[in-house]
């Protein structure tokens, strides 16, 4: 190769380097500037939301509106808002009737959020799903449903806890055809779900995923046996103690300790409490 | 100069250009993974899982041999981590200083009553085991046993752990509060892939203010030798594992900080106790034995630095680590060789195995010998000053833009580094650490290889420690 070229070759290597080092030294100033404005938001959202608890008639003064609506209008701008809110909901524990949704309609925060399940993009749609039914906004429920066998997984995680947040033990309803597999944290979520909601005088839904060619969905049925002690499934699950999948065994093996326990007085044994229960109950045998 | 020097001269050409591509392949992929962590989390945050009823168990596993000086602190921090189901078990490895009395006394402990059982994996026999009568240490358990190593330490936590998962660390880390909240995500969110390993950054708290075993404020080491592994620690953490971590290429989760499956761990028998490099030995065997089982498996990195060490702060004992790191890689690499593009076990054993064995076990030989010849040459006059010079320029630019891309990736997305003067200072680090502690790198690998290829009895080396800088308010 010629010796000047060869020259003017890594000069340009030179030069490439250097103008990556500089785009990305400042979009790390970029960010911090941003994390400045997130931070002013959420001061702004806390003392707009306290208002709105001390007040039966909430104001947002029209200064806030516009900085709220700025921030939506970046890319991810719903995200920054929303988390926000849910932060404060967490921190402020608000009731399900009193979510902050004069402000989510105000700034047209549920109106972006539904364009974003409309999104080519899974972690976008995901994304939407997760602050709608934290955020409460019920009239996005109708769109999780085509979700709760997508191959993303925490798409359709996201989609099927969405169901049971809104509609309670009725969103076994939509778990009765999919064959995608199921996180640990998909089944601890829907427990912990149904645990708000009342016990359904028929267990029909349940019923119906144990006789499910489909192991994820045998599991999770037989998680919730476990977790709500739902004894009178116990034709249905016994069966399972015989099954291949060492999974499903394992917990109907459990089922079985359960229904013997609550016919037997209970004797409390040592040790640590706490990792006796966990290493005892359904949890432990994700693993196996 | 003949022929052989020829085609040595495009050997040393090619091998530069294909281990600098992997290098800029790995801040892409590294960028990726990172960005997928992010959105994973920001679907699964650790508020939720804190507040989730039930996660599964995990056991936290910390060796201790004569660690005298940070041993209470050190287990205040591991005591102060924020999740519902775990315990601490500290394996006191024959310490010859007071670190068992010291323990004793700090934190009330008594003998157990319950008797030592059967070890599912052989380790040096257990002398005693305590717990604490006080209740704000329940959660801690003390192995007293005969020294036997590290890896034979973790191997008898290991088989007296109750948990799902067993957490490997070093009682002279400190731990970040919501590291194992963290930790736990890639179990809790896999699905058909079994996670059989999972690894989190780690970061360098030298001269850093701890405060009630919690990172208060960290602060750029004083030490230069340990400056540069703030940046090695970035380099290899953020973009190395993460990128290998994206692909399913991980073949190392840093023994310092690394989470597993108990029941799989105990089923390769644990930790290799005839190796210096045990944790990479380990993360390797997980992963042969499942390709053996045809099970799917993933090993998850976290790009987050939830574990904070104290690094060598002198040559010397930079030279004693690196040297042992060295021996523990050539005789893992040795002892697995039979995975060398060995299409049984796929991508692990046809991509990257041999990558293992070409660019991080050859690497320093390659530089080694490329500096002899380089040597010859300028004796010779065989060498054209305006190319070799040019060449050394991009060479040299490349490897410190490279670092420097590392701290930027880290600033970019972590807040621990992000200030204009902590920046500077490890970019200024990461341009003049070729020509500082490199050649001692170079050094100490070398004579790591020395020792293994002519069989010098050699042990783990003492790696003496200052102790953090603890603030008593």
């Amino acid at each position: 190769m010629n010796e000047t070229r060869l020259q003017y070759a890594i000069l340009l290597v030179l030069i490439v380097f250097i103008i990556i080092l500089i785009s990305l030294a400042a979009s790390v100033f970029v960010r911090k500037k941003r994390s400045k404005r997130l931070q002013r938001i959420k001061i702004i959202l806390a003392t707009s939301i306290g208002s709105q608890l001390k007040n039966s008639e909430p104001s947002y003064p029209t200064k806030i509106i516009n900085i709220l609506k700025k921030e939506l209008k970046l890319n991810y701008g719903f995200m920054a808002i929303a988390n926000v809110l849910v932060e404060l909901q967490e921190i402020i524990l608000l009731p399900q009737t009193e979510k902050p949704m004069a402000i989510i309609n105000k700034i047209g925060l549920d109106s972006k959020i539904f364009n974003k399940l409309k999104s080519k993009n899974s972690y976008k749609i995901a994304l939407a799903i997760k602050y709608s039914y934290e955020l409460g906004i019920i009239k996005h429920c109708e769109h999780f449903k085509q979700y709760t066998n997508h191959k993303n997984v925490n798409l359709r995680r996201e989609a099927q806890l969405g169901l049971f947040v809104f509609e309670g033990w009725g969103g076994f309803k939509y778990l009765s055809n999919i064959t995608q597999p199921m996180s640990l944290w998909q089944i601890i979520r829907i427990m912990e779900v149904l645990e708000k909601h009342p016990l359904p005088a028929s267990l029909v839904q349940v019923k119906n995923m144990l006789c499910s060619k489909h192991s994820d969905t045998i599991i999770l049925a037989l998680y919730c046996a476990n977790h709500f002690e739902l004894v009178t499934l116990n034709n249905e699950i016994l069966p399972c103690l015989d099954s291949g999948n060492e999974r499903i065994s394992k917990l109907a093996v459990q089922f079985k300790l359960m229904l013997e326990a609550k016919t037997r007085p209970k004797v409390i044994v040592g040790g640590d409490k706490e990792i006796i229960l966990k290493t005892s109950t359904s949890n432990g045998s994700i693993y196996t | 100069m003949g022929p052989f020097t020829h085609s040595l001269d495009w050997f040393f050409l090619v091998y530069g250009i294909v281990l600098f591509s992997c290098y800029f392949l790995f801040v892409f992929f590294a960028t990726r993974a990172i960005k997928k962590n992010k959105n994973n989390a920001s679907l699964l945050t650790p508020n939720q899982i804190k507040g989730a009823k039930e996660l599964p168990s995990i056991s936290l596993i910390a060796p201790a041999y004569n660690e005298g000086k940070t041993i209470i602190i050190n287990v205040q921090s591991l005591l102060s981590i924020q999740y519902p189901y775990y315990k601490l078990i500290i394996v006191n490895d024959g310490s010859n200083d007071n670190s068992l009395e010291q323990l004793i006394k700090a934190f009330d402990l008594v003998l157990s009553t319950t008797p030592i059982k059967a070890q599912p994996i052989k380790s040096a026999p257990i002398k005693d085991i305590y717990t604490s009568a006080n209740p704000l240490y329940k959660k801690l358990t003390i192995i007293n046993k005969e020294n036997g190593g590290r890896a034979d330490a973790l191997n008898c936590g290991i088989a007296n752990a109750t948990t799902d998962l067993v957490l490997c660390t070093d009682a002279d880390c400190i731990i970040e509060q919501d590291a194992l909240i963290k930790m736990v995500r890639p179990y809790l969110q896999a699905t058909q892939k079994e996670v059989i390993a999972t690894g989190a950054g780690i970061g360098i708290a030298n001269d850093s203010i701890i405060n009630n075993g919690t990172l208060q404020t960290l602060k750029i080491p004083k030490s230069f030798i340990a400056k540069v592994q703030v940046v090695e620690y970035m380099r290899a953490f953020l973009v190395g594992r993460m990128a290998w971590g994206y692909i399913n290429g991980l073949f190392l989760v840093s023994g310092a900080f690394g989470l597993y499956p108990k029941k799989r761990v105990l089923e390769v028998g644990g930790f290799d106790k005839d190796t210096v490099g045990e944790d990479l030995e380990l993360c390797i065997r997980l992963r042969v034995h499942m390709e053996r089982l045809k099970l799917p498996y993933d090993v998850v990195y976290i790009p987050e630095t939830l574990c904070w060490t104290e690094a060598p702060a002198t040559p010397k004992v930079y030279i004693t680590q690196r040297d042992r790191w060295a021996r523990g890689l050539y005789e893992t690499i040795k002892k697995h060789r039979y995975l060398f593009y060995n299409p049984k076990y796929k991508s692990s054993g046809m991509l990257f195995f041999p990558y293992w064995v070409c660019f991080e076990l050859c690497a320093p030989i390659v530089e080694f010998i490329g500096l002899i010849l380089l040597i010859l040459y300028i004796i010779l006059g065989e060498i054209n000053y305006s190319i070799a010079i040019l060449l050394f320029i991009l060479i040299y630019f490349i490897g410190a833009v490279y670092s420097a891309l590392a701290i930027l990736i880290y600033t970019y997305n972590f807040k621990q580094y992000a200030t204009f003067s902590k920046v500077f200072q490890l970019v200024l680090v990461a341009f003049i650490e070729p020509f500082t502690t490199h050649p001692i790198l170079l050094y100490a690998e070398m004579k790591g290889y020395f020792k293994k290829i002519f069989r010098i009895k050699s042990t783990w080396g003492t790696m003496s420690r200052k102790g953090f800088v603890t603030n008593k308010d």
